[in-house]
Parts: structure tokens; sequence; C-alpha cells
């Protein structure tokens, strides 16, 4: 278990570091939120180069991943030493100490009581066994990619055609075959980066810490966090991406900052993670296109900032999606259908969607209250 | 003296410090609870998919250790029938279970019969006990 434990630690420290120098170049700093957008820029950027080693036919050890991180890290943190970050740009209103100190204890109080109970309840859920769990069990024999198990007869409950991004970044993070504790851990981490992600987004946006952890702890009451059935699922790593992400790009309107690449591969690697990433990632590169438009730099500065944004985006996500066509058996797509007459339907009877939606969205054991 | 521009910002500002409280508050208010309930009570398992899912897919809580249990005694790679001869369980379900927990063993299939094949086999027996039957050979 304690081996289980450093292992963990030293995958996810070494996505977090790789993330940093590929990124910020020799900045230092602990920032929780900072650290958070390192580890989802470093997770979009190690795991497709671990997937294309992989289908090269070549083995990854878990030596030789940690070693492959460690060396891009300490190359990428050498390499870029321009760049300077500014670590908190906002300009808006400054809440007291106390009242950003009150409030930020009140939301990781609230995040403290899920983390008590992750850790008493079972890895239970279906889909964990029958879909995640089972893949970043079984398809990664002896550190090597096989995928003519999804293939067979055997992993017939597994949909077979679902991206492989989530059960390759839990062998990331674990080094190897993740276990009970490295999936609970992992669940752990994401919640935590998604926590951190959103207070250093809402910070930026807003300026106000008080709102910051505010929403923080809403986040920490809502069914994502306590309902245990998310426990091994790809529900929680969607969202911290989605979250980090959507930090990202509003950290480009205070440059200078982090590059605009970095918000783009952690939009394209949504894709990765499960089909629905696809729709998150086409409305976060629609609002990042608008964050960048939206600036007073020059056109051509503008142009290059947004082609800077998109073209990563699509390199990553579309990688992906030839990869998946080429490595998994085909299944029903995300995009199946005629999207655009249901759209149509959709936007002729709005207020059959708004019922809907409030209805899930209202129903008390959604908001968690029990 | 304020401007009418700097009046509103400031009055923007307070409503925002204002949802922010009311926000935190509220958050601060369930956290209590459900700290309470599970220091009282320990996890209910009573959220939505819980409620929903947690009896159904965890049916057995006790085959999956029986089944980690069983990996230690087989070889990697190894090809294995599970036969569930106790009738409560679900052999659908414990042949997820199964190659889930077995990840090591090509897991062949699992049913309630025992092959002639001569093929090794994990047999799941009622009462949550368990016995490896190895291929001779």
């Amino acid at each position: 278990m304690n081996l289980e434990i450093l292992r963990f630690a030293s995958g996810a420290g070494l996505l977090v570091l790789l993330g940093r120098a590929a990124s910020r170049g020799r900045v230092r700093g602990l920032d929780p939120g900072e650290l958070a957008l390192d580890g989802a820029i470093g997770l979009s950027l190690a795991a497709p180069a671990a997937l294309a080693w992989l289908v090269l036919g070549m083995p990854l050890p878990p030596r030789v991943l940690a070693g492959a991180e460690a060396a891009a890290a300490i190359f990428l943190l050498f390499a870029r030493r321009t760049g300077r970050f500014r670590a908190d740009p906002s300009s808006a209103p400054e809440d007291s100490r106390l009242a950003a100190r009150v409030s930020a204890l009140l939301a990781f109080g609230a995040f403290a009581v899920c983390v008590w109970k992750w850790a008493r309840v079972p890895l239970w859920s279906w889909d964990h066994f029958a879909i995640w769990g089972v893949k970043a069990r079984r398809l990664f024999p002896l550190s090597s990619l096989d995928t003519t198990t999804l293939h067979s007869f055997g992993l017939r409950v597994s949909n077979p055609n679902y991206p492989l991004g989530l059960p390759l970044v839990w062998r990331l993070l674990a080094l190897g075959e993740p276990g009970t504790g490295a999936f609970r851990a992992s669940h752990g981490l994401f919640a935590l980066g998604a926590l951190f992600a959103l207070r250093a987004g809402t910070r930026r946006a807003t300026g106000s810490a008080l709102l910051a952890n505010a929403l923080a702890g809403a986040l920490c009451v809502s069914p994502l966090f306590w309902d245990s059935e998310a426990l091994g699922l790809a529900e929680m790593p969607l969202a911290f991406l989605a979250v980090a992400s959507a930090a990202l790009l509003l950290g480009l309107r205070h440059p200078p900052g982090r590059p605009e690449w970095a918000a783009g591969v952690t939009i394209g690697y949504l894709a990765w993670i499960k089909q629905e990433g696809m729709v998150l990632a086409c409305l976060l590169l629609l609002a990042g296109v608008g964050i960048l438009l939206a600036s007073r730099a020059p056109g051509r500065l503008r142009a290059k900032s947004v082609a800077a944004l998109v073209l990563p985006a699509i390199a990553v996500a579309g990688a992906g999606a030839a990869l998946w066509r080429l490595l998994l058996p085909p299944g029903l797509g995300f995009f199946v259908g005629d999207w655009p007459a249901r759209g149509l339907a959709r936007l002729r009877s709005p207020m059959a969607l708004w019922k809907a939606l409030a209805h899930e969205l209202l129903a008390g054991d959604w908001l968690g209250l029990w | 003296m304020l401007g009418a521009g700097t009046e509103d910002h400031l009055i923007r500002e307070r409503r925002l410090r204002g949802i922010a409280a009311a926000l935190l508050a509220g958050a601060a208010l369930v956290a209590s609870a459900r700290a309470l309930r599970l220091a009282r009570a320990g996890p209910a398992l009573d959220a939505h998919g819980e409620r929903a899912w947690f009896a159904w897919a965890l049916q057995s809580p006790a085959v999956p250790p029986l089944l980690s249990r069983a990996a230690g005694e087989l070889r990697p790679g190894e090809a294995v029938w599970i036969a569930v001869l106790d009738p409560s369980l679900d052999p659908g379900w414990v042949r997820v279970m199964a190659l889930y927990t077995l990840s090591g063993q090509c897991v062949v299939g699992a049913g309630r019969g025992v092959p002639s094949s001569g093929i090794s086999r994990v047999e799941l027996l009622p009462g949550a006990r368990l016995r490896v039957v190895r291929r001779v050979g």
C-alpha cells in the first residue's frame, strides 16, 4: 500500500512538473491553483505522447515512463527561460483578509467532509468495474498496449469504442497498474484539482477570493462530489479538465501569462476522456476564441493567438479521434443522427427543454440534500 | 463625493459579496449536516446514484475480495473459467468482476457449469467460499 502511494505521488508530481516546465518556464511558486493547472497541462501532454509510444509497439514500463517525464520536464525547464508569469493578475475587488481566510476554511471544510466519505465507502460503480477500471487494468499488459480484448466477446459490455484517455491517465498517475487505492487517490486528486482550478478561474474573472471560495464550497456539496457513484468514473476527471481549461482561458485576458497552446491542449484532451468531452471542448474553444478576439491586441497578433489556441486543440482532439478509429472497434458514434434537425426541434419548443432541465436540476436528490 | 460609475461599482461589489456569503453559508450548512451524520451513523449511501445503483452494482461485496485471493493462486496469463456454483450469484455480474479483479489472467468466461476441457477454474461456492482448481498437465 505504501509503495502504491509513493508511486502515485511520484506519478502525479511528475505530471505537474511537466506541465509547469512546458508552459511557464522557470517560474517558482506553489500556488495550488497554478499547480492544478500545471497538472492539467502535464497530463494533456504526457498521455498522448505515451499513447503514441505504445501504438508504435514499444513498451513503457514505469521506470521508463517516470524517467521520460522527468527528462522532458528538466529539458523544458532549462530550455524555456523566458516568459515571466504574473501569478494573480486580477485587479478587481480585494476582499478582506479575514473574509478570504474564513471562506477558504469553510470551502476546504466542505471538501474534507467529502474526503471523509470517500475514504469510508467501497469502490462500487458498475461502470468502473465494467468500463473504465477494467480497461486501465487489462489493456496495458507488460507495460504495452493490447486492444485485442476490446475486439473480442470478453469486453462486450465495456463500451469498447469509448476513448482510452482516462485509463491511460490512471496508468500515468499510478506508474503502472492502478489498484483500488490509486483509483481513490485519483478521484481525490481530480476533485482537488477541480476545486483549485475553479478558485483560480473565479479569482481571475472577478478578483474576489470570497466568491472563489464560495463557488468552491458549492462545488464540494454538489452531487458530483457527494455521490460515491462517481468514484472511479470519468465525470470528475472531465470536470477537472474542463474547469482547468476555463481557468487557463480566463488567464489569456491578462498577458503575459501562460501560452495559448496550454489551454488548447487541455481543451483537446477533453475529447480523450469521454465522448461528451468533444461538446465541452467545442464550447470552450468558442469561448476562448471570443476572449482572444475581444482583446485590445493588434489584429495580426490576435489572429496569431487564436491560431495558437485552436490548432493545438484540434491537433490533440483530432489525433485522439484518429487513434480511436484505428485501435478501437466501431460503435455508436457520439455525433450519429441528425444533429441540426434535433437542435432546431429544441429551439422551436424551448420550454420543454427548460422544463426537463429544471426537473433534473431541482430534484431534491440531485441537489445532494437527502 | 463619489461619481455615479464608482457608486454603481460599489453596489455591484456589495451584491457580489452578498451572493458569495449566501452561497458559502448554504454550502457550510449542508457540509456540517453531512459531517454530523457521517460521524454519528457512517456513510448512508443515499445520494441519487447510490440509491439507484449501489445494491445492484455491488450485489455481493464478498466476491471481489474472494477473486483477489484466487489471483494469488493462479499464474500470470493463465486461462481460467469462473464456475458460479453459488445459486445466489449472477454469472454475468461475476464475469465482469472477474475480468476486473483477475487482470493478470485470461478469464475465458463464467457460468453455472464446470467445463469439461480441463481448464483451470475458480469455483465460487455457497457461503462466500472459494476453490481454485488448477488444470493438470
